[in-house]
């Protein structure tokens, strides 16, 4: 478990990061936090010809909130993200979230630029992007360029990012009054990637009634999957149980899971039926309690 | 002082936890190679061509020694226990010769400058294989037409005996119920926190060998015969071992290659296995399938068991039918059963071999009986709990004779008091509450189970083990045994008794083990069994260390022996006169011409068997399946505990494991036997998060057979917890369980009335 050789560079710009992408054509990995790469490396099923250590580039390393959206920098450690002030305030979802991204080690290390472009479909980061419509900051050669959760995720661990880009930022909108959201997932551990993940979010009208709802599911399909069916069916409804229940089963109906060594398909529906009733009875109850800024 | 008994912090501790132990990675040497293994890719495959040219040419690459180069050290290893069962019996050797039989089995050795270049090697080597059909299960070895692991072989059958008492099948036609299960358990491995590790260096026609090694002592031997050389040229060291579990007791291709290459290239070698290599090469434990029918009376006492058990080998029987006779012996658990016939058949696989982990087969017997006891509970509508009373063997029975023959003896059981054990633990549960309590949550949709399993644990005391204890000059005791502690605890627990007979302070005890030149003879610690071998071996050792120390002050003092008396750590006048403290007797005995030491080897001075009862209280989620626990309780007797700190770890670390393989670990191979769970992303090993709360009691029925009163502790933390849990499961859900491990989705799927695939 030693990785092939490799060469090593640590650039102190994004435009020598992007360069150096771009003279290796694809045969050159970016590395940060290094959780997902060096054991891919180790295992010698990754072979790249260079590594692009970013970690050196100042300026990556920021959380800021401003005009309705939460931005982080691609260096930023999950830890920051969840000791974050302006996180718990402005985005609560990914608070929630980001605490069940592996242990508190991994955590320290990891970077949300990396978990967001290593594209695991049962991460909690992907699942939280596709949840609240925010959109990846990208760098390239020709500038920057931003894409949403479905023009970014291509499928299992594949982005649309070209081999001479990188992600230098994470775009998270705020969510306002009147909303609430919540995450919920099962692992078969404390730590391990979710065998289902739940992310919602929803905003409730003054008559009680859900004004909007978005629903995300991981580790259901190659990639974090919104449930349209179960959104269209809880718009302009009161969030009872029953309704909720009934939006619950809607999702176990319209994911494509597929069984692996540790559940099978049939227990996944289950499991995102479960979780998805949980996560909206949450972000419901939220939501009436004063909503996101509210709470935080 | 009195150390014996004492709960004392373990005195290795603060070097291992601060960094400083040496393992065999951290030994200097300097100008070290070091090693790595080709290994093969298929389960079953005749090796057509194999090609290391290219790598000899990568720069850095020492050597790479192929089954050819090995010349007279390519042939089987011994086997480490016969058996007259073992009618086809094949063992592993250094490297495959021709034909490999599971992925992961040695074909190569490379050395180099670095594990790097090692590896960089390894991809140069091209290996020509001609794919062979494989058999990766139990059901496929055994199929019509199967292939066969071994030409000589037929059947994939190893072999295989029947052991019992009385007539069974008289027995089972005159019971008034006769009750039927199949049971089944999968394959999980000991994952010790180190990996294998060998270092070998050659100088003078001396060959020293570090391994992370069980049994030093066997190595040596093995070593010096495949290569050779005199046992005395050989000198085995196990440093610092970073747990073992069984699974390094085996002697592994590795610790031949290692030496091998040290002595061909004339530089120390160093090969420290990585984890990838270590799912595939190191030995696991089951898969075992149990055919059950029990012949019971109206109020549930058993009357006949016949079990017939399958037994997985893989690819070879290292161990020959160790675990299979553990199984055998530990289905009769603490119960009194008229007649019994268990028979059990090895077979080979093409999938990893099988050796000893953590109970050796002791798990899987205990679960097998108590799975039984809740059979019966069930189909007769009686109290589990109740059912295992009825059939309890009594304290006024002991010592207990089963009835059972195991080669030339019989399994008779010590001492213990089985029935007060089960009620003890029922009352720390409060079972009765608890079943209150769970008919109330369950009219409000909640699944609550209560789980109950007896155990017994038969220590491995064949054949003897060996103390030598040496007053030194500064006057300090050494302890030296062959049984090498893997995280034990020897260095703390051997001390507290030697101290504690010699009167000495625990300070002035340093434990060295695991170094064939440290004593004579050694087997090896495993089977629970160092306290009560090491142990006794340390009394007989101390009192003759005791006697030559008055001769000694005698001789010194000019005075009659019988004039003199141990006292206080030293001898002194019976009138109260001069003492001479263990230095002083040191000196003065190496003035006299020899020092103060004192060797013994203690050997099995009969069966010793501990006993205990674990209980748990489990909440099923009804929606996902997933299990929490509400309560668990141990019921703990191993005689005379030495040092309760140990014996509960050792309770801790053995239920740990077994929660793994009742729970998260589970070894699955596909058709063609590559492993699909070769990693710890999908091998789960459970964290201290999945851990229940343990409450744990001691109770101590000292055994007969040794002053000491000791019995065996290091492995009946692991032996009822799958049972226990299964119990529970089963209570809660209302589904039989009849397989381990049981994920929250296939327990969900028998909730649904699903088998469970």
């Amino acid at each position: 478990m030693k990785p092939p050789p490799f060469s090593y560079h640590a650039p102190i710009t994004v435009a020598e990061a992007i360069d150096l992408l771009g003279r290796y054509d694809g045969d050159a990995k970016v590395v940060a936090g290094g959780q997902s790469l060096l054991p891919l490396l180790n295992f010698r099923l990754s072979r790249p010809a260079a590594l692009v250590d970013i970690n050196r580039i100042p300026g990556l390393d920021y959380i800021r909130a401003d005009g309705g959206m939460l931005e982080i920098g691609a260096v930023t450690r999950h830890r920051a993200v969840e000791r974050s002030a302006v996180v718990a305030a402005h985005c609560p979802l990914l608070a929630e979230a980001v605490r069940h991204i592996g242990h508190f080690q991994i955590r320290n290390r990891g970077t949300i630029g990396g978990s967001i472009a290593h594209a695991d479909p049962a991460a909690e980061l992907p699942i939280v992007l596709t949840a609240l419509e925010g959109e990846v900051v990208i760098t390239g050669p020709g500038g920057v360029r931003t894409a949403t959760a479905s023009e970014f995720f291509i499928t299992l661990f594949t982005t649309s990012l070209g081999s001479d880009e990188l992600v230098t930022a994470v775009r998270f909108p705020t969510l306002g009054p009147g909303t609430g959201s919540a995450f919920q997932e099962l692992a078969r551990r404390s730590g391990d990637f979710a065998l289902v993940a739940v992310a919602a979010a929803l905003a409730l009208d003054e008559a009680g009634a859900v004004r909007w709802v978005r629903l995300a599911l991981g580790g259901v399909d190659l990639v974090p999957v919104r449930a349209a069916g179960a959104e269209e069916f809880l718009a302009g409804k009161r969030p009872d149980a029953a309704t909720l229940a009934e939006a619950a089963a809607l999702v176990a109906g319209e994911i494509n899971p597929e069984s692996d060594l540790h559940a099978t398909a049939e227990y996944r529906r289950q499991l995102a039926a479960v979780l998805t009733g949980e996560a909206l009875e949450t972000a419901a109850r939220r939501a009436a309690e004063g909503g996101e800024c509210g709470h935080a | 002082m009195r150390y014996i008994g004492e709960r004392i912090p373990r005195v290795e501790d603060e070097r291992l936890l601060t960094g400083r132990g040496q393992f065999v990675d951290d030994i200097p040497l300097p100008g070290a190679l070091e090693g790595a293994v080709l290994r093969s890719e298929h389960a079953h495959a005749r090796i057509v061509a194999l090609d290391a040219g290219p790598a000899l040419a990568l720069p850095g690459v020492l050597a790479v020694i192929t089954a050819a180069d090995l010349g007279p050290a390519l042939r089987p290893f011994p086997v480490m226990q016969q058996h007259p069962g073992l009618a086809a019996c094949y063992n592993m050797a250094a490297l495959a010769d021709g034909v490999v039989r599971y992925v992961g089995e040695p074909i190569a050795f490379v050395v180099a400058d670095n594990r790097y270049v090692a590896e960089d090697a390894l991809e140069l080597i091209t290996v020509e294989y001609e794919a062979l059909p494989a058999v990766a299960s139990l059901e496929a070895a055994l199929a019509p037409d199967a292939a066969l692991v071994h030409a000589g072989a037929p059947g994939n059958l190893c072999g295989g005996f029947t052991q019992g008492a009385g007539d069974v099948d008289a027995a089972l036609a005159a019971a008034p119920r006769i009750l039927h299960q199949r049971l089944r358990i999968e394959r999980g491995s000991a994952q010790p926190m180190e990996t294998r590790a060998v270092a070998a260096r050659y100088e003078d026609g001396q060959l020293t060998v570090w391994s992370s090694t069980q049994r030093p002592h066997r190595l040596r031997s093995i070593v010096a015969e495949f290569l050779g050389l005199a046992p005395e040229q050989v000198r085995a060291i196990a440093p610092d071992v970073g747990g073992a579990f069984g699974a390094k007791g085996n002697f592994y291709p590795e610790e031949l290659l290692v030496p091998f290459a040290a002595m061909a290239i004339g530089r120390p070698v160093r090969w420290v296995e990585d984890r990838r290599e270590n799912f595939l090469a190191m030995t696991q434990d089951r898969v075992q399938r149990f055919d059950i029918t029990a012949g019971v009376d109206g109020d549930g006492r058993l009357l006949a068991l016949k079990v017939e058990c399958l037994h997985d080998l893989g690819a070879y029987a290292p161990y020959g039918f160790i675990p299979m006779v553990n199984i055998a012996n530990h289905i009769i658990g603490p119960y009194k059963i008229p007649a019994i016939a268990v028979t059990l058949r090895g077979i080979y696989t093409h999938c990893t071999p099988t050796a000893a982990y953590r109970g050796a087969g002791r798990p899987q017997g205990v679960f097998a009986v108590e799975r039984t006891m809740d059979l019966i509970a069930r189909e007769l509508g009686c109290d589990p709990a109740e059912v295992r009373r009825r059939n309890l063997i009594q304290p006024g029975e002991m010592p207990y004779d089963t009835g059972v023959s195991v080669g030339q003896s019989r399994l008779v059981y010590d001492s213990g008091d089985y029935p007060a054990c089960q009620a003890a633990a029922l009352a720390h549960l409060d079972y009765a509450g608890w079943r209150q309590e769970q008919g109330r949550l369950r009219a409000q949709g909640r699944l609550i189970g209560i789980g109950l399993a007896n155990y017994i644990e038969l220590a491995s005391t064949e054949p003897f083990e060996g103390a030598r204890l040496e007053a030194t000059a500064d006057g300090e005791l050494i302890v030296r045994t062959g049984a090498g502690s893997q995280g034990q605890g020897h260095q703390t627990a051997l001390a507290q008794i030697a101290a504690e007979l010699l009167g000495l302070s625990l300070h002035q005890v340093r434990v060295e083990a695991g170094d064939t030149a440290g004593i004579a003879k050694g087997i090896g610690t495993f089977g629970s069994r160092t306290a009560i071998l090491v142990g006794n071996a340390i009394r007989v050792a101390a009192d003759q260390l005791r006697q030559q120390a008055i001769e000694t002050a005698a001789r010194l003092l000019w005075v009659s022996p019988q004039e003199l008396e141990w006292h206080g750590g030293g001898v002194q006048r019976k009138d109260g006169g001069v003492q001479l403290m263990l230095a002083g007797l040191a000196r003065a005995a190496l003035d006299q011409g020899a020092p103060l030491a004192a060797t013994h080897y203690f050997a099995n001075p009969g069966l010793h068997t501990a006993n205990g009862t674990h209980a748990a209280v489990v909440e099923v989620d009804g929606s996902t399946g997933v299990v929490r626990f509400r309560r668990y309780v141990v019921m703990h007797d191993c005689g005379i505990v030495i040092n309760p700190l140990l014996a509960d770890g050792q309770v801790y670390g053995g239920l740990a494991q077994a929660l793994g393989g009742s729970l998260y670990e589970r070894l699955v191979y596909d058709e063609s036997g590559q492993l699909l769970t070769g990693s710890y992303m999908d091998y789960l090993l459970p964290t201290a998060a999945e851990m229940p709360d343990v409450e744990l009691h001691h109770m101590e029925s000292a055994s007969p057979h040794t002053p000491l009163g000791v019995k065996g502790a290091g492995e009946g933390g692991s032996l009822p917890p799958y049972a226990c849990i299964a119990a529970a499961i089963e209570d809660a859900i209302g589904v039989p369980v009849r397989a381990l491990p049981l994920s929250p989705s296939q327990i969900t799927a028998l909730m649904r009335g699903e088998a469970m695939g």
